[in-house]
């Protein structure tokens, strides 16, 4: 499904942040990749999104057998890939009415809007607010995946969706990564804490990044064990 | 001398007098009769219909409690009966109504000496209407009033008169546009709330790229009156430049003027609002919202003077820019002649922010279409007292022009 080979990528006029990443994800796989803060973690998931100011300056990404390195980012989005942000941004003037409203044309979403928003734990009140204006940490982490409902990708890219939420946000996202893999989608999740994986069924391959590149790769659990006793700093002996 | 005279003489020595702000318009250019044969024609064309019910004038529309319309300078009225509502044209009026209405009412929200347009309108402006409702009168259908030109290079001169008596409540909508290509405007509109009265007056414009629109008004709100002024104009403009006022002269009287701009091609606009406060505890809130596009230009203003205790004024202008050859200016003032008056302003003016944009682009959405939600959502009104099919036609009006980027 996706598969990065050999990628390097800088943000604005910067030097590259990511070194040489290759992995592979298949289809029904959570893939969780670790690392400490400016890892490089956000660059690679927005590299493959294809978010402007970043650049993939070698290598390729391929989505289903597709090069998209040098597609762009609505393009990437109407194939299937969708990028939760970290830090979502507050869009004054668009409701949550407009901007849903928009993105259930566009993907066709047949579902009910109103039994979405009560599973992810909002409000009618909420269509009449402006995008993420106001909210609070984990309505902003919700609201990203709420959209993935709608927009129903192949692939999502999570930033860190488990930051600066309270523990039923976390269980709430943790219970909706779950049902996204069950339902055959692939996930790369990033983060840097360990609490959130305690509560995801299977994760098929977890990766360690360090100074932007994957200096680990394979079996999680035994990954998770390291890190727990021994920091990342362990981790900087082999980049 | 009787009052209607005198307006007349000072009219003469002011017609030489250039307007505070923007570009001066040569009247001599343009014609003041008109072409029209029959406004029969006129009423039974789809092409003029549909321009007017863009700027909210329903003609078949049975939402309504009375209708104006002045094409060119010949006026059709029609209404649907009730009896405290007046709706006349001001030659009626003046018959109707006498010296003594005239010395009340005219020439009074509104100096006429404020400039060469105002002074334009006296001697030589024809048409205008003048609306009375009357005490203690509250109607909830709105009257509409429309001003259409339809000679080519028509110069229109209508002098405006609304009357909303104590206790009493009136929404008018007033729509202004075009048939032909060129033009100019030169409205005068007076308006005058009672005590505990209240007028929402909404006057939406759509105009044409070699049209000179320049509104003269005024407001005086008693006790207790609430003036709303709301003012829309989302289409090409050659130049439109207004600041009309309004004198809470009443204790807790207020008033609030919403601007919506969106500016294209070469359009000119300098649009402010002047609030004075000149009772106890009134207040004032003027707020505009522009979108600057081509290479338009706007200057909003907003000029509040606080002359009473206990008053409230506020000021705030957003702006969009779209384009790297428009511009936007934002002009607040702010005077206080007492010690507490709480008088505030905000501006905000820049492009829309490329996180914004690059975060709905990761949504499936084109650059444009991008673009097009955050203009139409920042355009889209929450302004109070418009009736439902003039917010449905905004709402169209600003998808159409959210795509024309």
């Amino acid at each position: 499904m996706l598969r990065l080979h050999k990628v390097t990528v800088t943000a604005e006029h910067s030097k590259p942040i990511v070194h040489d990443v290759s992995l592979s994800l298949e289809k029904s796989e959570l893939h969780v990749l670790l690392g400490p803060n400016a890892a490089g973690k956000s660059t690679l998931l927005n590299a493959i999104a294809g978010t402007p100011f970043y650049k993939v300056i070698s290598g390729k990404i391929l989505f289903e057998n597709e090069d998209i390195t040098y597609t762009s980012p609505f393009e990437r989005a109407i194939k299937g890939i969708f990028l939760a942000y970290q830090n979502p941004p507050e869009i004054r003037g668009v409701t949550l009415r407009l901007f849903l409203q928009h993105l259930s044309r566009k993907y066709g979403f047949k579902g009910d809007i109103y039994q979405l928003l009560e599973d992810y734990g909002f409000t009618k009140e909420h269509l009449s607010r402006e995008i993420n204006v106001g909210f609070s940490g984990g309505e902003r982490k919700r609201l990203e995946l709420l959209q993935a409902e709608i927009i129903n990708p192949k692939l999502l890219l999570l930033d860190e969706p488990d930051s600066g939420i309270d523990v039923d946000s976390l269980k709430l996202i943790a219970d909706k990564i779950n049902k996204f893999i069950y339902r055959g989608r692939s996930i790369l999740l990033v983060t840097h804490r360990r609490h959130i994986l305690e509560y995801l069924n299977k994760i098929h391959v977890a990766y360690v990044m360090i100074s932007g590149r994957i200096v680990y790769s394979g079996e999680p659990h035994s990954v998770f064990k390291v890190v727990e006793e021994k920091g990342y700093k362990y981790f900087k002996y082999l980049a | 001398m009787k009052w209607s005279e005198k307006v007349k003489e000072l009219a003469k020595r002011t017609l030489n007098k250039l307007p505070a702000y923007g570009p001066p318009i040569d009247v001599g250019k343009f014609r003041i009769t008109s072409k029209i044969k029959s406004i029969q024609e006129l009423l039974e064309n789809p092409e003029v219909l549909k321009r007017m019910l863009s700027v909210g004038i329903d003609v078949k529309g049975a939402y309504r409690t009375g209708t104006f319309l002045q094409f060119d300078e010949k006026i059709i009225k029609t209404l649907t009966g009730v009896s405290c509502v007046k709706i006349l044209s001001l030659e009626e009026a003046k018959e109707r109504f006498g010296e003594e209405w005239l010395e009340k009412y005219y020439w009074r929200a509104l100096s006429v000496e404020t400039d060469m347009f105002t002074a334009f309108v006296e001697l030589y402006g024809k048409g205008g209407y003048v609306i009375v409702v009357e005490r203690n009168c509250k109607v909830k259908k709105p009257v509409q009033a429309c001003l259409y030109l339809a000679t080519e290079s028509f110069l229109q001169t209508p002098h405006n008169i609304i009357v909303v008596e104590d206790g009493a409540e009136l929404n008018l909508i007033t729509g202004c546009t075009v048939g032909v290509h060129k033009g100019a405007h030169l409205g005068v509109s007076e308006f005058y709330v009672g005590k505990n009265a209240k007028l929402t007056f909404t006057m939406i414009h759509s105009w044409g790229p070699i049209v000179d629109v320049r509104p003269r008004s005024g407001a005086i709100v008693d006790e207790g009156g609430v003036f709303i002024s709301n003012y829309i104009s989302l289409r090409p403009v050659s130049t439109v430049q207004m600041f009309p006022s309004v004198i809470l002269k009443g204790e807790k009287a207020s008033a609030t003027f919403n601007t919506l701009i969106y500016g294209t091609g070469k359009s000119f606009y300098d649009l402010g609002a002047k609030a004075i406060l000149r009772a106890a505890k009134t207040s004032a809130q003027i707020s505009s919202k522009v979108v600057a596009s081509g290479s338009s230009t706007i200057i909003s203003r907003g000029l509040i003077v606080a002359e009473a205790e206990n008053v409230k004024g506020h000021y705030e202008c957003r702006g969009l820019m779209l384009s790297n050859k428009s511009s936007i200016s934002t002009i607040p003032e702010l005077k206080t002649k007492v010690k507490n008056a709480e008088l505030t302003h905000e501006a905000a003016i820049g492009r829309i922010n490329i996180n914004e944009l690059a975060y709905l682009m990761s949504r499936g959405f084109t650059e444009e279409e991008a673009i097009a939600m955050v203009v139409k959502g920042f355009l889209e009104p929450e302004v109070p007292g418009l009736p439902y099919t003039l917010k449905a036609a905004i709402k169209r009006f600003t998808e159409i022009a959210a795509k024309g980027l």
